[in-house]
């Protein structure tokens, strides 16, 4: 019997705790509403698929890259002073003791450098633009420069990296990619990243393809490199002999087999396998179509320039992001090699302007005719800069410039992007910002805003840290957007 | 504990005593000394005993029927009947101190107040004596005192205190078009941030902000602004003084005025501080437009519908693989339907989408193969915003189904076959903004008179560049693969141009082709010395540059060749070979066709099946300044025996350059001599070592690229 009491009371003892625990815990729920992020971020940052954070400015981008770093100060960036001070010293008090890269440190003299090409102001928002650019100082009224951009980076692949990933060191995601995680793809018959390669005549720096790499995302948001060749989407066409039923019942069981292994191991590497040889077998019609561009009409030829008719141009290329952009493409990537201009600038930069200026014009223009332009966010831009002081011997017909991370001009245009607008200043020697710094995460970040993404939660959850493509800094430029 | 009671419900009869005797004769009270104002403002805190205390008694008396009670509820109603005293005297108190002025809640306020007070004291006899009317008597005091206590809080706090986080922060402007700034604007954050303490109650430093007419009047120290000069206005300054400075606006605890609204005051002031200037025709930086779009602007006639979500199961159900449908942002319903480019949808398409048809607010139909019966269907989304049928076969017959559509801002019908029409179809839509009409059959003369009757129309159309000496631009060349431009028997020619309509014109006579020359059709050979020129034309455009080929028959090869030293590693070509494969290299170095040498000289001997009679020998290379691939310094041959020992020379050839070249060449050191019989011949390529004084790297390591020995 005192077994029995005492049980009871024990008994009574847990119902009694247990209910003033569930009260307590239920205290504690309540205060936890209070406050979302306490106890995990649960499911607020799983958006349904390809929904914004916020109403999207842009659907799509297309980023005209300038690979090699073109020279701010000989196109966009009027630095009269440089030639009033042609050959002197770079003053220490503008320098302050800066790092250089290893191929001018050892330099003893800076002679400052001023541009041999004419500057001129056009259009309304009287933007300077140098004569190597004809046509783009036609379109300034729609275009908007950032001429104080500014980046961590002082070598070409961590600098394009860094552009491209938010991290100097290689591994993670290409911007394409996250907006690809992001937004999802519009055209299921046409990857929802693309990416042209185009070179110039000059110094030329290597691209590695994990600049279009998708990094610990799911390879099926990673950049499909179109080439200029007959087979413009490597192993693409069935091989000669297979004909399309025989490919499409392959495709088939392979599917079964994949499913198999999908339903024994889970692994989100297998589902995207499957869905990539489905997207592969709808792109073998989707492909040829849009890479033809015999149907285009004589002025657009025209407009894009010459070049435009010759496969693997700049040119070229920009015709064809402009009819990946129309078929619904979120991301085209190009890339025009050659900009690295460290000596025989005056004759390399007018073959590279040449090369880029029409075309990237006419891109504008041509979105912008077709009712494109409202929704697709064009950049223009490099890596980093070039310096204000000549590398090597300065001649009186002949100069270089080294790498310069402390500003560089990009233009942007489009989608929400403020036409006809200069934001940002760099110092008369054009070597230090001084007015509304972008730094490359602000840039990541207001590109993301504009496409309606909160750059602080697109986040990807990687070996236990949660990455995004800005890192842990980055800063939306309102002042860009109408 | 009796004593207590006793001494505080005399207390109370006291006080209560004085509060009527104030109460009838309050309006001849003129000033109080200090002290009593210092006790005037303990009210905000005494006031809380009697409303917990009544509270409490009213809880113990409905609730509690144990008998242990009965002394408790006797001491909590004595320590009601004095503390409400005490509070009604400190309001008292605090009002006749001055700072208020009068208004009906504070005269209600008051009434309630002191009634409850004197409610509160006679509690405690109705309970021993007339227990009948105890219990109406206490309920009633609980539901005065929380009146009482409503209108003490509206005159602190102003009114709609409670609700305000719920309320709708801002008033949202149903068209900014109309707003008028000072009103729609100013007043606006005036009655959200201000009249709780500037208002005709309160009257702080003399100020209302109630009107535009009290805010000239300004307040105790004069004038708050200055129209025109914000930074000397005390209604602008004030707002800017950090938060723990005594003078800052709102004071300290208030909701406070966000950087947003002072930005908005300081603009208005800023522009003039006019009373009905209108925000359409005022000044307005982008800065501020921003903020007024944010704080005031209702959205567009669509947001105003506040049409529902959709749910995301019917939207995940509705999307395939050829229909992708997208709400844009969490923030709003709007969805996007993506169909462009599809072959395969037809009506049935569209018709599935009935259940979202009020959220579908963007459809793209553009490259679509739908037929015009089928695009009638677009008639089901009276919400659309924005319809792209660009590169399809919408025609004219279907813009009845457009002018229905009263929310249609942009519209694209490029290259598409409609005509003219879609002008007045436009006229239709009232909300449109933007037309595309791109590549249509559409004249100019019509595209210019639409422009000039709807200036604010952004039309896009295709340009007319034929004037603009901008755009004549020159053909590039065609690309030409040739197998081998050195050759035994024959070689190959093929051009390709990759897009049609252009005519690849060459000449094999040495002049300049031009449009009656011959017409490439496909490929052809060529089987001795002979110069090739292509250009390629199109009408409406420059001819491109002249390219020109030569091609050279070689009458003999050579059967082996030994190098004296390795070539480069980078540029090792097919190795020793790469002299005598009769392939020409590009002008790219990097083809594989070239052995490279940085500042070393290329020598090697060279071999014929049998001994053969020859008078010249050449050997052909890369110049690319800019590359530093320098011409070579010289050529020179032997004759010799089969062990290589030299029998005689054959000349010495020495090349000279003394200019920068812009352009990658090819050349050829051509070396002649009588002719005779030879079997084994020595070679030496010289390179010219270091980078002569006219190049922009001089004294660098010069390379020499060598691609052939031609006999």
């Amino acid at each position: 019997m005192e077994k029995e009491i005492l049980e009871h009371r024990l008994n009574i003892n847990r119902r009694h705790f247990l209910s003033k625990l569930s009260l307590g815990i239920g205290g504690a729920a309540l205060g936890s509403l209070l406050i979302p992020d306490l106890l995990g971020k649960g499911e607020e940052d799983a958006l349904p698929a390809g929904i914004s954070h916020f109403a999207p400015k842009a659907k799509r981008v297309i980023y005209l890259f300038q690979s090699g770093a073109p020279s701010q100060l000989d196109l966009f960036d009027y630095k009269p002073l440089l030639n009033k001070m042609q050959g002197e010293n770079l003053p220490d008090s503008i320098r302050k003791g800066q790092r250089l890269t290893g191929m001018t440190a050892s330099q003893k003299e800076f002679p400052l450098a001023g541009s041999f090409f004419k500057f001129n102001q056009y259009g309304e928002s009287r933007a300077w633009v140098s004569e190597l650019m004809p046509y783009t100082s036609k379109i300034v009224d729609k275009i908007c420069f950032v001429k104080s951009m500014h980046t961590e980076a002082i070598n070409h692949d961590p600098a394009v990296t860094f552009f491209q990933t938010g991290s100097q060191q290689p591994g993670r995601p290409s911007m394409g990619s996250w907006f690809s995680y992001g937004l999802g793809s519009e055209n299921k018959n046409l990857p929802g990243f693309c990416v042209f390669l185009s070179r110039g005549q000059g110094n030329i720096q290597p691209l590695a393809s994990r600049l279009w790499g998708s990094g610990f995302l799911d390879s099926i948001h990673q950049g499909v490199q179109f080439r200029s060749a007959a087979d413009p989407v490597l192993y693409l066409q069935d091989p000669e002999g297979l004909d399309k039923i025989s490919r499409r019942n392959m495709l088939d069981k392979i599917a079964e087999l994949n499913n198999m292994q999908l339903q024994e191991f889970h692994d989100p590497e297998i589902a995207t396998r499957i869905a990539q040889y489905e997207m592969a077998y709808r792109m073998q019609t989707s492909v040829p179509e849009v890479m033809d561009i015999n149907d285009e009409p004589e002025h657009v030829f025209k407009l894009y320039g010459p070049d435009s008719m010759k496969p693997g141009t700049f040119a070229a290329n920009c015709i064809q992001a402009r009819r990946l952009a129309e078929r619904g493409v979120r991301f085209v990537q190009l890339y025009h090699m050659g900009w690295d201009q460290h000596g025989s600038l005056p004759r390399d930069i007018k073959n590279l302007s040449k090369d880029t200026d029409q075309p990237s014009a006419a891109l504008i223009m041509d979105l912008e005719q077709r009712g494109l332009l409202e929704d697709t966010l064009v950049i223009w831009g490099g890596e980093f800069g070039r310096t204000n002081y000549c590398q090597g011997k300065l001649t009186v017909d002949d100069y270089g410039r080294d790498h310069h991370p402390r500003c560089f001009t990009i233009w942007m245009a489009g989608a929400g992007v403020k036409p006809g607008f200069v934001y940002g200043e760099t110092d008369e020697f054009g070597y230090n910002v001084v007015k509304d710094p972008v730094h490359v995460h602000d840039f990541q970040a207001t590109v993301m805003h504009m496409l309606g993404i909160n750059h602080e939660k697109l986040i990807y959850k990687h070996q236990g840290r949660r990455y995004r493509l800005t890192d842990v800094s980055g800063k939306v430029v309102d002042q860009l957007f109408t | 504990m009796i004593r207590l009671r006793n001494f505080l419900l005399s207390g109370t009869l006291l006080l209560n005593v004085m509060l009527l005797f104030l109460w009838i004769f309050d309006s001849k009270i003129t000033g109080l000394p200090d002290w009593l104002k210092v006790a005037g403002r303990l009210h905000p805190m005494i006031l809380h005993f009697p409303i917990v205390m009544l509270l409490l008694v009213a809880l113990l008396e409905f609730l509690n029927k144990s008998e242990e009670r009965e002394s408790i509820i006797k001491l909590l109603l004595s320590i009601t009947a004095f503390s409400a005293s005490v509070a009604a005297l400190c309001g008292f108190f605090l009002l006749y101190g001055g700072g208020y002025e009068s208004s009906s809640d504070l005269y209600w306020h008051k009434v309630a107040g002191i009634i409850t007070a004197l409610l509160a004291g006679v509690l405690s006899s109705l309970r021993s004596f007339r227990v009948f009317v105890y219990k109406p008597v206490l309920l009633a005091g609980c539901i005065l005192l929380i009146i009482t206590g409503h209108l003490g809080s509206t005159i602190t706090h102003g009114k709609n205190f409670i609700t305000e986080p719920i309320a709708r922060r801002s008033k949202k402007l149903k068209s900014l078009e109309e707003a008028v700034v000072y009103p729609d604007m100013i007043q606006s954050i005036f009655n959200e941030k201000c009249i709780g303490c500037h208002n005709p109650n309160k009257r702080k430093g003399e100020l209302l902000l109630t009107s535009y007419a009290e805010l000239v009047k300004g307040g105790e120290s004069g004038a708050v602004f200055f129209a025109g000069n914000p930074d000397s206005s005390v209604l602008y300054k004030l707002l800017l003084l950090p938060a723990d400075d005594e003078r800052h606006m709102p004071p300290e605890g208030k909701p406070q005025a966000d950087p947003e609204e002072i930005a908005l005051i300081r603009w208005w002031i800023h522009t003039g501080a006019k009373k009905d200037q209108k925000y359409a025709g005022a000044a307005v930086p982008d800065s501020i437009a921003t903020i007024v779009k944010a704080k005031f602007d209702a959205g567009s006639p669509l947001d105003q519908l506040k049409i529902a979500f959709a749910d995301q199961t019917t939207i995940q159900s509705l999307t395939t693989t050829d229909r992708g449908v997208r709400q844009l942002s969490i923030e709003k319903p709007y969805i996007n339907v993506f169909m462009a480019n599809r072959k395969s949808i037809g009506a049935k398409e569209l018709e599935e989408l009935e259940p979202l048809k009020n959220q579908i607010t963007s459809l793209d139909l553009s490259y679509s193969k739908l037929t015009n019966e089928q695009f009638k269907q677009i008639a089901r989304f009276p919400h659309l915003t924005k319809l792209f049928l660009e590169n399809s076969n919408f025609n004219d017959t279907v813009l009845s189904t457009l002018s229905a559509l009263q929310y249609l801002e942009y519209l694209n019908v490029s290259n598409t076959k409609v005509s003219d029409a879609i002008f007045a179809t436009s006229d239709k839509i009232r909300s449109l903004k933007k037309l595309f009409v791109y590549g249509n059959n559409i004249t100019t003369a019509s595209i210019d008179a639409y422009r000039k009757r709807v200036p604010a129309m952004v039309v896009g159309f295709t340009p007319d560049l034929s004037t603009d000496t901008l755009y004549r631009g020159r053909l590039t060349g065609p690309v030409i693969t040739i197998d081998s431009n050195v050759f035994l028997h024959n070689a190959t020619v093929e051009m390709t141009y990759r897009i049609r309509g252009v005519d690849l014109r060459y000449t094999l006579d040495g002049s300049d082709p031009d449009s009656a020359s011959l017409l490439y059709k496909e490929p052809f050979e060529i089987s001795e010395n002979k110069l090739l020129k292509v250009r390629a034309m199109r009408s409406g455009w420059e001819s491109s540059n002249i390219q020109a080929f030569s091609f050279v028959k070689a009458d003999h090869s050579f059967a082996t060749v030994s190098l004296d030293s390795m070539a480069d590693k980078r540029y090792q070509g097919r190795l020793d070979t790469t002299l005598i494969d009769l392939r020409r290299g590009s002008l790219e170095q990097g083809d594989g066709n070239y052995l490279g040498f940085e500042g070393n000289d290329l020598g090697a001997s060279l071999t014929l099946a049998i001994p053969t009679t020859l008078s010249r020998i050449s050997v052909s290379y890369l110049v690319r300044h800019s590359s530093y691939l320098m011409a070579p310094a010289s050529f020179e041959a032997w004759v010799t025996d089969e062990n290589g020992k030299i029998i005689r020379p054959l000349g010495k050839l020495v090349i000279t350059e003394n200019k920068l070249k812009e352009n990658a060449s090819k050349e050829e050191a051509v070396l002649k001599f009588p002719a005779q019989s030879m079997q084994y011949i020595k070679i030496r390529v010289t390179n010219r070592g270091k980078l002569p004084a006219w190049h922009p790297a001089k004294g660098a390591k010069s390379w020499l690229f060598v691609d052939e020995i031609v006999i």
